[in-house]
């Protein structure tokens, strides 16, 4: 009986993962090649993006749903980046084409916003991944592969990042 | 208004971090409306190195209990061997100053054995005998010489610590008592007096003879040591 359970939920996850394919592969290749510029270390990221999704199946949810988007989104940009890294690479990921010129009138939270995009990487990615996405500090270390109490660093350093920055603005 | 002033709370944060995310997934979005076309294989080739990555930590698992078992294995084996705990205690010797003995609680308090010399040196006589209940302790003189031993047992059945004080001991040698290992220790201090300390694992007792007597005095008075028939 154990056996028959296994073999299901393992049939289960495998059909989950077979959606989960489909639906972002295209997406993840876009990061992917935004990160590495290379067509072959590009399908390489995602190749193995797609093994760290596996190892986390257990916390997605719904295929279509923005979270379960925005989680494959991150684990792809990290895998690349952490690629580009291991290649002693400087990285160097624009994202001018984002970023407007937000003027004072905007909301507070669009010019942080704007600001959050012109983040180092992997502070982006904590904090859509914290913030956004709504992980615990625990689960977001897990997912980016870093440690706990990094993530409750660069939280903190990303916090006064942006208020130096509003600072400035003003 | 002072944006300096300003906290960034949580709320503001969750909601600056969505406005970021919704421009990152709409321009990654937008980018990926055309379809990639991945090299042949390529989904299988993911399966194929999850289903290793899987076995791999299925064997590191398997690996992992194995060493498991054997500590556990190892630690049941020291403490119901007397050979392996007698082994242990022979470690201890070479690394402490002090020797403490902890015997198991698993013996009888309530009828401590009656054991008897029958070895006693020429000119000695029992002098003083304290009685208690778990533990006796004979002491014998030599009056001519001035020589005297100490012969004693004890049971622990509380789980308490013996604590053998071996700051003057000069050497130390493992010998056997019947059918029990025994350690000697000799002392070189001249106030001080040579043991020789042995187990009997399967009732909790604790031997030891005591005497500022040379070596071979003490382990014949040792082997000479028996149980009295009740």
């Amino acid at each position: 009986m154990l056996i028959y359970l296994q073999m299901l939920e393992t049939e289960n996850e495998k059909d989950k993962f077979s959606e989960l394919y489909i639906k972002y592969k295209d997406l993840m290749y876009v990061i992917a090649f935004r990160v590495l510029n290379n067509q072959a270390d590009a399908e390489d990221a995602v190749h193995q993006a797609f093994l760290k999704i596996i190892d986390n199946l257990d916390k997605i949810g719904s295929i279509e749903s923005p979270k379960t988007k925005s989680f494959v989104a991150v684990i792809c940009e990290r895998t690349a980046i952490d690629i580009l890294r291991k290649r002693n690479k400087i990285i160097e990921i624009s994202f001018d084409d984002l970023s407007e010129k937000v003027s004072e009138d905007s909301p507070l939270q669009d010019q942080i916003g704007e600001m959050i995009l012109q983040l180092n990487p992997t502070y982006r990615e904590v904090l859509f991944l914290h913030y956004h996405d709504g992980y615990s500090e625990k689960e977001t270390a897990k997912i980016l592969g870093i440690s706990y109490s990094n993530v409750r660093k660069i939280i903190e350093r990303a916090k006064k990042i942006l208020k130096e920055e509003l600072e400035k603005g003003e | 208004m002072t944006l300096n002033k300003i906290e960034l709370t949580d709320e503001i944060l969750k909601s600056a971090a969505g406005y970021a995310h919704e421009k990152w997934m709409d321009s990654n979005t937008a980018s990926s409306e055309e379809s990639h076309e991945f090299p042949l294989g390529f989904y299988d080739k993911i399966l194929r190195k999850a289903q290793k990555r899987k076995q791999i930590k299925t064997i590191t698992r398997h690996i992992a209990a194995a060493i498991i078992t054997i500590i556990i294995c190892g630690a049941v084996l020291l403490a119901s061997s007397p050979k392996v705990r007698a082994l242990k205690r022979g470690r201890f010797l070479e690394i402490f100053y002090n020797i403490e003995y902890r015997l198991s609680p698993d013996g009888d308090s309530s009828k401590l054995p009656e054991f008897e010399l029958s070895y006693i040196p020429e000119g000695f006589k029992e002098i003083n005998t304290l009685n208690e209940r778990d533990r006796i302790s004979k002491y014998y003189l030599n009056t001519e010489t001035g020589d005297s031993f100490l012969f004693e047992y004890m049971q622990r059945t509380d789980d308490k610590d013996i604590t053998f004080h071996t700051e003057m001991t000069s050497a130390y040698e493992s010998i056997i008592i019947g059918d029990y290992e025994a350690y000697f220790y000799l002392t070189d201090d001249t106030f001080d007096k040579n043991n020789i300390v042995w187990f009997d694992e399967s009732q909790n007792l604790y031997f030891t003879v005591s005497s500022n007597l040379e070596k071979s005095v003490i382990l014949n008075i040792a082997e000479g040591v028996s149980l009295v028939d009740s």
